[in-house]
């Protein structure tokens, strides 16, 4: 009979310390960088009274028109720093909102999800104060809140779920192929990828939500033939559309936890054959295509001419920073670093904080990683949950920071919780709400309600 | 003991991995590497610090260095201001790597970053780079005589090769995006008459008896080939000194029909010019890049290039070589390699000297030979020079019309002397026009700048 722990004291604890945590890290946060920030409000002032000066000499409509919309981003720019601190602050208190909540619904049911809920709020507390540092804006408050939600309510939803049927099944396979399709159709072109859909003036990527289904698929497919078939299709087909997209990162996640999913659904002499076909294949595929040689070509090249500017910036922030890092107030130097929020998140937080808060995100995500893991599951498809995430989460969090520092080629995914990113922060949310559920199925009933 | 191992590896091939075994022991794998990048980027990052460039550490710390007239006050110190005058040659955009500033990069870099201490290894003040320019205030002086012209203006003491001013104009501009070469070194002109001085140099140096020459000039010479030498106007009976301060093309003329070839390429080359194409001769001053003087010549008895001695055809020379051979004419045959850079100091180790220019000097000509042009020049200033508004501080000059298209356009071009300064110049007025500025003006305000000897 498989057994559920249950919360100790100590869960409960490690959640008030967390909240505790955060709060210090609002205090620490908010007194370093308010003089910093007037110092970038006082020079985007003089810079816009630079280019009025230029705006009375000029005669050229053209020019005008392009020194205009330059003051307006600056203005704009002004406004947001302005209101930085309180979108901050409140941005924190849903995460400590959330987190009290959590205790008090781990204690009274005594759900034994206390510390990843902890790793998960710790992550989300370090972007949130990392993204701080350099925009932010109503929508950095927004979708924290609403990927919270969205991930609690996963989370309500999927724990009353054991099994489902084929209609539901397939009608996933269909979601990721339709979600696919419109990329392949709609998509628009950043970066040098076509990653985003428009909907609407928000944009969101659909490669983000196809591995949650994916990690869904596979999960399901639990000694169900067809669906095996069904789900090894489905995940080859994927990544070889994401390769096309020029997607390189989500294609090498969705590959790797394919590869483990075909050891451990089929037979060990199968599955072996069917890992190095796949590895062959898709190696020589992925090869072939231009960016990715390009891609290979920077690898190991950073600090000389024939490397990635963007990782040479990354790396010469964290040289710069020194062990300890750079420190809130010198951190204005990574102003102008590409994608320093979003694909060199956890580099950009070495480089910042230094060493040690490497150090604390790493631990949060292989506590991430192990905890759910450690309990015995209570059905198959758990498993399959809890270990595709986890292999999710390794494989983005070392793609990010190995890449973004030139350890591996650069593939432009973002860091799980951390970065920004509205899909990113949504659709990991929702996985880890999955990732809950499976650890806390609904076993018993209160009052003829599933609990 | 066969028998037992076949069955476990049929046993290991045809069992499924049970589920517990395989998602506990690989996710603890994957885990480790996860904590494993801690050490490894670690690492990464230290043997990346080893390769960090001076631009980016100069970049990271905000300290470019502060760069300084030869009075010690500041021209430069990291902001953009005087970039008109100083833009082209002590700094510039990113994208201008032939100036002071770029080039002594590892001098002004304010110490080395490692990784363990990163910036905190970073000197708080700026290395000083002294240069041996002249203040902000007589270059401004002298930019502003320029008004809307383009050209150039350089100076420099050729007995010390301190240089006073390569004031290169339009100068740098950070707003129009653009990167502005400097004149001075990154030119060459045709050199219009200005030519003249170093063919007269050519012919002393060949033994000619300048003292005996004389030409009578009728307006027109027609050289061996038919072709025709003309002058604006007849010049009628000149000696040598007459011929050079009238600028005289006849008499130049006549004077390359007589000169020998060989020794006339031979002293061009000793005097720094590219003769025929060829490149042997360098070209640097004090770490910049420099334009070399060139021109080609097979013969003095053909029109193409007995014009490219009297100063158009082929000849294109360079500021600074104009002002050095200029400058060892007055210094008897002798002059130093012209530098703007004096002395680098670490401010944070006491005012510790990291780097100090010497005087270095190169025979460009004979010592007789220089005397004997020095008696004629000076002689020529004087008679045609001094009584026309030159200041009498210019010791020897030689100006020059340089037709630079088949329309008109004309460069206004001067060489001269300031003994009492030790100073020689070469000045240019790029497409002058009737009534604009002539380098005339710019020289007789350069000589009222100069250090002067009895100083």
């Amino acid at each position: 009979m498989l057994k559920k722990t249950t919360t100790h004291n100590l869960g409960f604890i490690l959640l008030f310390v967390t909240a505790i945590l955060l709060v210090l890290m609002v205090l620490f946060s908010v007194s370093t960088l308010t003089p910093v920030t007037e110092n970038r409000i006082k020079d985007c002032e003089q810079r816009i009274t630079a280019l009025e000066k230029q705006l009375e000499k000029t005669k050229d409509e053209t020019k005008a028109q392009e020194i205009n919309k330059n003051i307006t981003a600056y203005k704009e720019k002004i406004d947001m720093l302005k209101n930085k601190n309180l979108y901050y602050v409140a941005a924190m208190l849903v995460l400590i909102v959330f987190l009290i909540l959590s205790m008090a619904y781990t204690q009274i049911f005594k759900a034994p999800i206390c510390a990843p809920i902890g790793a998960i709020a710790l992550l989300m507390g370090i972007g949130v104060s990392y993204q701080y540092i350099f925009t932010f804006d109503i929508t950095n408050v927004i979708f924290p809140a609403v990927s919270l939600f969205v991930g609690s309510i996963a989370y309500f939803v999927w724990r009353r779920i054991n099994s489902v049927g084929n209609i539901f099944y397939y009608g996933l396979i269909l979601a990721v192929f339709a979600l696919l399709g419109a990329n392949l159709i709609f998509g628009q072109v950043g970066n040098g990828a076509r990653l985003w859909i428009n909907i609407g003036g928000f944009s969101f990527q659909p490669g983000e939500f196809v591995k949650i289904l994916l990690v869904l698929i596979g999960a399901l497919a639990y000694k169900k033939k067809d669906r095996i078939i069904a789900y090894l299709i489905t995940a080859v087909l994927s990544c070889g559309v994401l390769l096309l997209l020029k997607d390189l990162g989500t294609a090498a996640i969705i590959f790797f936890t394919f590869l483990f999913m075909t050891f451990s659904l089929m037979d060990f002499k199968f599955s072996l054959t069917c890992i190095l076909v796949a590895v062959v294949g898709v190696v020589s595929a992925a090869m072939a295509l231009p960016y990715v040689q390009e891609r290979f070509s920077y690898l190991f090249n950073a600090m000389t001419p024939e490397g990635s500017a963007h990782q040479t910036q990354v790396l010469e922030s964290i040289i710069f920073g020194g062990v300890s890092g750079l420190g809130l107030e010198n951190s204005t130097y990574m102003l102008n670093v590409f994608s320093i929020t979003s694909d060199a998140a956890i580099a950009g937080i070495m480089a910042i904080y230094g060493v040690a808060m490497l150090c604390i995100v790493m631990f949060a995500y292989t506590a991430l990683v192990i905890l759910p893991n450690r309990n015995c599951a209570v059905y198959p498809s758990s498993h399959y949950i809890t270990v595709q995430a986890s292999i999710l989460i390794i494989a983005q969090v070392l793609l990010n920071f190995l890449g973004s520092i030139d350890v591996f080629p650069f593939t432009g995914v973002v860091a799980p919780l951390i970065s920004d990113g509205g899909s990113a922060m949504l659709s990991f949310s929702l996985l880890m709400g999955l990732v809950l559920a499976a650890i806390n199925p609904s076993l018993k009933k209160f009052r003829g309600i599933a609990i | 003991m066969k028998m037992k191992f076949k069955r476990r590896l049929k046993k290991l091939f045809s069992k499924k991995v049970s589920i517990n075994l395989s998602k506990n022991a690989l996710i603890r794998l994957l885990s480790f590497i996860l904590v494993l990048s801690v050490p490894v980027a670690v690492i990464r990052v230290f043997l990346a610090s080893k390769h960090l460039s001076n631009s980016s550490v100069q970049e990271m710390a905000g300290i470019y260095g502060t760069v300084t007239d030869r009075f010690g006050q500041t021209l430069y110190d990291g902001d953009n201001k005087n970039e008109k005058i100083f833009g082209s040659v002590i700094y510039g955009g990113k994208m201008m790597e032939n100036v002071i500033t770029a080039k002594y990069k590892d001098l002004l870099t304010p110490g080395k970053v490692g990784y363990l201490l990163g910036h905190r290894t970073l000197e708080e003040k700026p290395r000083v780079l002294k240069t041996t320019l002249l203040s902000e205030e007589s270059q401004k002086q002298l930019v502003n005589l320029f008004g809307n012209k383009s050209g150039c203006c350089f100076s420099y003491n050729y007995k010390t090769g301190e240089v006073y001013t390569a004031i290169s104009l339009p100068g740098y501009s950070s707003s129009s995006d653009s990167s502005y070469i400097n004149r001075c070194f990154s030119s060459v002109y045709i050199p219009g008459s200005t030519m003249k001085f170093v063919t007269s140099v050519l012919a002393i140096e060949q033994n000619m008896d300048m003292t005996k020459l004389s030409y009578t000039c009728t307006g027109s010479l027609t050289l061996p080939d038919g072709t025709k030498i003309n002058c604006p106007g007849a010049h009628g009976k000149q000696k040598f000194v007459d011929g050079l301060g009238n600028s005289c093309n006849c008499f130049f003329a006549s004077i390359i029909m007589k000169l020998d070839l060989d020794k006339a390429i031979e002293s061009m080359k000793k005097m720094g010019f590219s003769v025929n194409e060829d490149k042997a001769q360098a070209g640097k001053i004090d770490r910049l890049s420099k334009e070399t003087s060139r021109l080609n010549i097979t013969n003095t008895a053909s029109f193409k290039n007995v014009w490219s001695l009297i100063g158009q055809g082929s000849s294109q020379v360079n500021a600074v070589d104009m002002a050095v051979i200029a400058g060892a004419v007055a210094n008897d045959g002798k002059a130093a390699t012209p530098y703007i850079v004096s002395s680098v100091t670490n401010v944070n180790k006491k005012d510790k000297i990291i780097y100090e220019a010497k005087t270095q000097s190169k025979e460009y000509m004979s010592e007789n030979g220089a005397e004997k042009m020095q008696l004629f020049w000076g002689n020529a200033v004087k008679q045609n020079y001094h009584p026309n508004g030159y200041s009498t501080l210019i010791d020897y000059a030689k100006t020059g019309t340089a037709e630079t298209n088949s329309k008109g356009s004309v460069n206004k071009t001067l060489v001269g002397v300031i003994e009492e300064a030790d100073t020689a110049f070469y000045i240019v007025v790029e497409d002058w026009h009737s009534g604009e500025v002539l380098p005339a003006a710019v020289a007789n305000t350069l000589a009222s700048l100069l250090p002067k000897n009895s100083d």
